[in-house]
């Protein structure tokens, strides 16, 4: 998928999205990261461990193949393991705005605002 | 052991879809490797490193599973059906084979701890002796080619029964000459050598070898370079090199340290540092710190019958050992017919080893036989844990019976039983693996002095996979009676049985019955090893030596070669030093001797006996030489038998004496009276010696050894009829003081009458003895350790089966006792049980104990490797074991009510 299709599709094709996918998303919006970064950085951001090696390699394939992730290039002059680093592609960014933006009208309604404040 | 849980892992993400794999499964494998080291770092401990990486891959393990096998099935639903590939219904049916496993061992918890505990204790045993015998044996020299490197060594003909020994210099000479079988040869000779300035502060052993021996090794210095063969020139001034530990311990691994000059020679030459060899560089072995030229004179040899070096030669490319020992033979020849006058009788013989072989080649034994006894740990445990799993199998029977009933093939079912046992088999090897790092440790620390190669035994990967696949056998092994008799156990029986577990049973209860029997076997079988190991040491406790280590301290000393360079100064300096240790408070007598016995070598000296003509050296006797102040006798206890010991008046220009040993004198004067028979040391030109006493034998070499022929020469005479009074003595001093009071007493003694003399070796002569036999003990502990094991499973063995015997009989026993038996007879009959098959089991290990007895042959000393009385012993001590196991199981038969029986039937 190149990137003028991705300018043209409609990111709601992919809502809902499953909880780990849209964590994988967020986690690779804002710097490119290799696999156990993503993993690393779930832990830090949540504080226990919500990712594990297998799955999250299952999710990297199915949102690469969807286009919504994507690998890059970063050098890494200090490590004596070459690994590969992934990010968040415009149309990822996109459907990732598009759950969050329905993750908060969902939150934001009457009903769970009730919930949240008990 | 991050090795092997990346190759692991990469099994595991086989299982992952092909084209899944090819995109993701080197990253994966990466991203693993990170997680693991991230997990090792947080560890400082090694064991806790070990754990962690264990854990971190057990986890990943699980969920790679389980992803591999939801992204099959997502594959699968984008596929046609057609192209389902094969091997996914095996991998789920393994899955869910583990998962029931785990199941079943979590629901018996007390099953699981002991069959797990067995098969860990068993596994970590083996892996521990394992690692040692791979450390020591298997893991090849640190050297370029070690397989090339050969030792060489000779025999003159003289003492033709006596063994291979070092070669003199004309010898070693023809090797490096003429050999076409070598392209390099090196010789070398140990000595010490003083750090620091005069004072002394440290000895160093250092090994003084040909330029080219340490080159011919392949490992280069980590700083510097090895010394030049112009530094190896007599008379060159002479270089050191230092071994790394060297350079870590006394120059805090100083960058600078080449050039530095505060290293002295014998003769108080300074030896300038050229070099330091790298981390794990040793050659011989660890005890060397630090290596100097040999610097032999080629032009000026020492005589051909002086056999101190040790020869250390690189074979050709494409020679074997045995085509270099064809030309070795023909050399020998050779020389033979070329000097007939020092290679007497069956003439000159050249040895070639493996120089592998040559360094650890004498723990070899030992340690196979505690490899083979681990191994029947090993089986033991296994027979131990087939046992209770034909025990739970009984109360599985119906469970598999309905599996079979609703459509599981007799294949299906063993294999999920093979799966459970492999599973139970990998959770034991796991608890193994730690047992075996503590083992490794504790080994490591009991392990006598003078183990080659001890620093090379580690739990590392070769270790590793030798456990898992001791794991995967037992596996199988404890597993397969069970689950060939369960998968062909006849259902409708069973569920006709309806549960119970009478009838059929019987079978199985035969099976175990054999089981036991094969417990047994084993049992004797390690058990009498261990009997005659311990009777062994006991022997060797009791053996007379000939002298008495009681509150005796030792001490070596190294007086300064400049100062003390004549026969004259030495005795003056030992005979003023020892008159000063003899004052002092609590100290009963003080001599010094050559050679200190059990504790070294000595000169095997060519000597002449009056009356009987020897034209060249190599007709002449030979035999070992002792140099002792008189007071030698009398600190050490040695007995006199005839005659006289020497005394204060026997000094340089008195008449010279000799005290010869009972062996040595009915070698040379047999059946006549020794006293005032004169002999002397090789060629007329010394004086002739009178034997002026005779002492009893004293075991100089080793406790087990048989005792030599000896001579003793009184240290004030050796320069006038003995070659020399040599300069580094032993001091020996009887004291009642313990060792710690007296230690430093000497010491100050001797630093107030000469501080530049440095001291080693100071111990008593009780450790001296101890350390001589500590590799006999050692082994022996072990043995007995797996001795004990071995009977103490055997019983518990033995305890299970008849306790199940009587529980499948009560109500047989019931209707028994109702009819009148009596419960005396109830108890005979069920001992009677126990007693049968654990003697057919002692039956069949006598005779596995007799077999395997020559393998043990050379390590037992004053009995028999046969000895009838240890194997009464052994068979006592199980036969008691198995009838006190199924007492308690026979006293509740005895017991039996025969009302609660017979109820119970119904």
């Amino acid at each position: 998928m190149s990137n003028s299709d991705n300018m043209l599709t409609d990111p709601r094709q992919f809502l809902p999205l499953a909880p780990q996918d849209f964590q994988v998303l967020l986690l690779l919006s804002d710097q490119p990261l290799h696999g156990y970064g993503v993993v690393k950085a779930s832990v830090d951001e949540l504080g226990k461990a919500t990712l594990e090696l297998g799955s999250l390699y299952r999710i990297v394939s199915r949102m690469t193949k969807a286009g919504l992730i994507e690998d890059v290039q970063v050098d890494q002059p200090d490590s004596k393991r070459q690994r590969r680093y992934y990010r968040t592609t415009d149309l990822g960014r996109r459907v990732a705005r598009a759950e969050a933006l329905r993750l908060q009208a969902l939150l934001g309604s009457e009903r769970a605002l009730v919930l949240l404040e008990d | 052991m991050p090795a092997l849980s990346d190759r692991w892992v990469e099994f595991l993400i086989r299982l992952f879809p092909e084209d899944f794999r090819h995109d993701y499964g080197a990253d994966l494998l990466s991203a693993f490797k990170d997680q693991r080291d991230d997990a090792s770092v947080r560890s400082r401990m090694e064991l806790g490193k070990h754990l962690k990486v264990a854990t971190t891959t057990t986890k990943v393990s699980w969920h790679l599973l389980k992803s591999a096998l939801e992204e099959r099935r997502a594959e699968n639903a984008r596929r046609p059906p057609a192209f389902q590939p094969r091997n996914e219904h095996m991998i789920r049916t393994t899955m869910s084979d583990l998962k029931y496993g785990l199941r079943g061992l979590l629901k018996q918890p007390g099953f699981t701890a002991i069959s797990t505990l067995t098969l860990a204790l068993g596994v970590g045993a083996c892996t521990a002796i394992f690692s040692v015998v791979n450390g020591i044996l298997l893991t090849p020299l640190p050297y370029l080619s070690p397989d090339q490197l050969v030792s060489v060594r000779v025999n003159s003909g003289i003492d033709a029964d006596g063994g291979f020994y070092g070669t003199s210099e004309p010898e070693f000479w023809d090797f490096s000459s003429v050999a076409r079988s070598f392209v390099d040869v090196g010789a070398m000779s140990g000595t010490e050598v003083t750090l620091g300035d005069s004072t002394g502060v440290r000895r160093i052993r250092v090994l003084r070898t040909t330029a080219g021996t340490l080159p011919m090794l392949g490992v280069n210095p980590e700083l510097g370079r090895f010394f030049t063969p112009e530094e190896d020139l007599p008379g060159a001034a002479p270089t050191i090199v230092l071994s790394y530990g060297l350079w870590q311990t006394e120059f805090a691994g100083d960058p600078n340290v080449l050039g530095r000059t505060v290293i002295f020679d014998v003769i108080e030459q300074p030896l300038p540092i050229v070099g330091v060899m790298p981390a794990g560089f040793e050659f011989p072995d660890d005890t060397w710190e630090a290596w100097i030229p040999l610097s032999l004179n080629r032009e000026d040899p020492w005589a051909r019958n002086n056999h101190y070096l040790d020869v250390v030669a690189r074979l050709a490319p494409e020679i074997s050992l045995e085509e270099a020992q064809s030309e070795m033979n023909v050399l020998a020849a050779r020389s033979t017919t070329d000097y007939p006058e020092y290679y007497p009788g069956p003439g000159y013989r050249i040895r070639l080893d493996g120089f592998h072989e040559r360094i650890a080649g004498d723990v070899a034994t030992p340690l196979f036989v505690l490899l083979g006894a681990v191994g029947f740990v090993v089986l033991m445990a296994c027979v131990n844990v087939s046992n209770l799993l034909l025990a739970r199998g009984e109360t599985r029977k119906r469970e598999i019976a309905i599996r079979n009933a609703v459509g599981a093939s007799g294949r299906r079912l063993t294999q999920q039983l093979i799966t459970e046992n492999l599973l139970l088999a990998g959770v034991g090897g796991l608890f193994g693996i730690a047992v075996a790092l503590v083992g490794t440790k504790v080994l490591l620390a009991m392990a006598p002095s003078g183990i080659p190669r001890l620093g090379h035994v580690r739990i590392d990967g070769a270790v590793l996979v030798f456990s898992l696949l001791v794991s995967v056998a037992t596996g199988l092994l404890f597993g397969l009676v069970p689950a060939v008799q369960a998968a062909r156990s006849e259902l409708q029986e069973i569920l006709k049985e309806g549960g119970g577990a009478r009838g059929s049973s019987r079978t199985s209860h035969t099976l175990r019955r054999i089981l036991v029997a094969i417990q047994v076997t084993l049992a004797v079988v390690l058990a009498s090893g261990a009997g005659l190991m311990l009777r062994s040491v006991r022997n060797m406790y009791d053996v007379d030596t000939g002298f008495s280590t009681e509150n005796v301290l030792t001490l070596r000393l190294n007086p300064s070669a400049t100062k003390y360079d004549t026969g004259e100064l030495r005795v003056a300096f030992y005979e003023g030093l020892l008159d000063q240790i003899k004052a002092l408070p609590g100290v009963n007598s003080a001599s010094a001797v050559f050679s200190l016995p059990l504790a070294g070598g000595t000169n095997n000296w060519s000597i002449l006996v009056e009356g009987r003509e020897a034209a060249t050296i190599g007709d002449a006797p030979a035999a070992r030489v002792q140099l002792c102040t008189p007071e030698y006798f009398e600190t050490l206890g040695l007995t006199l038998l005839r005659g006289r010991f020497f005394d204060e008046n026997d000094v340089a220009d008195s008449p010279p004496v000799v005290v010869i040993s009972e062996t040595m004198a009915r070698t040379h004067w047999p059946n006549e009276d020794p006293l005032g028979k004169r002999m002397k040391v090789w060629d007329e030109s010394w004086p002739w010696l009178e034997v002026i006493g005779v002492v009893k034998d004293v075991r100089h070499r080793s406790v087990d050894q048989e005792p030599r022929t000896w001579w003793y020469v009184p240290y004030s005479q050796g320069y006038v009829s003995a070659y020399y009074s040599p300069r580094n003595m032993n001091l020996t001093v009887h004291s009642e003081l313990e060792l710690e009071q007296l230690a430093p007493l000497v010491r100050n003694t001797i630093g107030g009458f000469d501080a530049s003399a440095p001291i080693s070796r100071l111990q008593s002569m009780d450790q001296v003895f101890a350390r001589s036999i500590n590799g006999a003990r050692f082994v022996t502990v072990l043995l007995a350790i797996f001795g004990l094991l071995a009977l103490f499973l055997a019983s518990v063995g033995v305890y299970g089966v008849i306790s199940y015997a009587v529980s499948l009989r009560t109500h047989e026993i019931g209707l028994r006792r109702a009819l009148g038996e009596s419960g005396k007879s109830v108890l005979g009959n069920v001992l009677r049980e126990g007693f049968v098959v654990s003697m057919i089991g002692v039956i069949l290990g006598l005779l596995g104990s007799l077999f395997l007895s020559r393998f043990i042959e050379t390590m037992v000393f004053g009995i028999a490797p046969t000895d009838p009385l240890t194997y009464t012993g052994v068979v006592a001590a199980l036969l008691a074991a198995a009838t006190g196991a199924s007492l308690l199981p026979a006293l509740r038969a005895s017991r039996v009510d025969p009302m609660v029986a017979l109820r119970i039937e119904n």
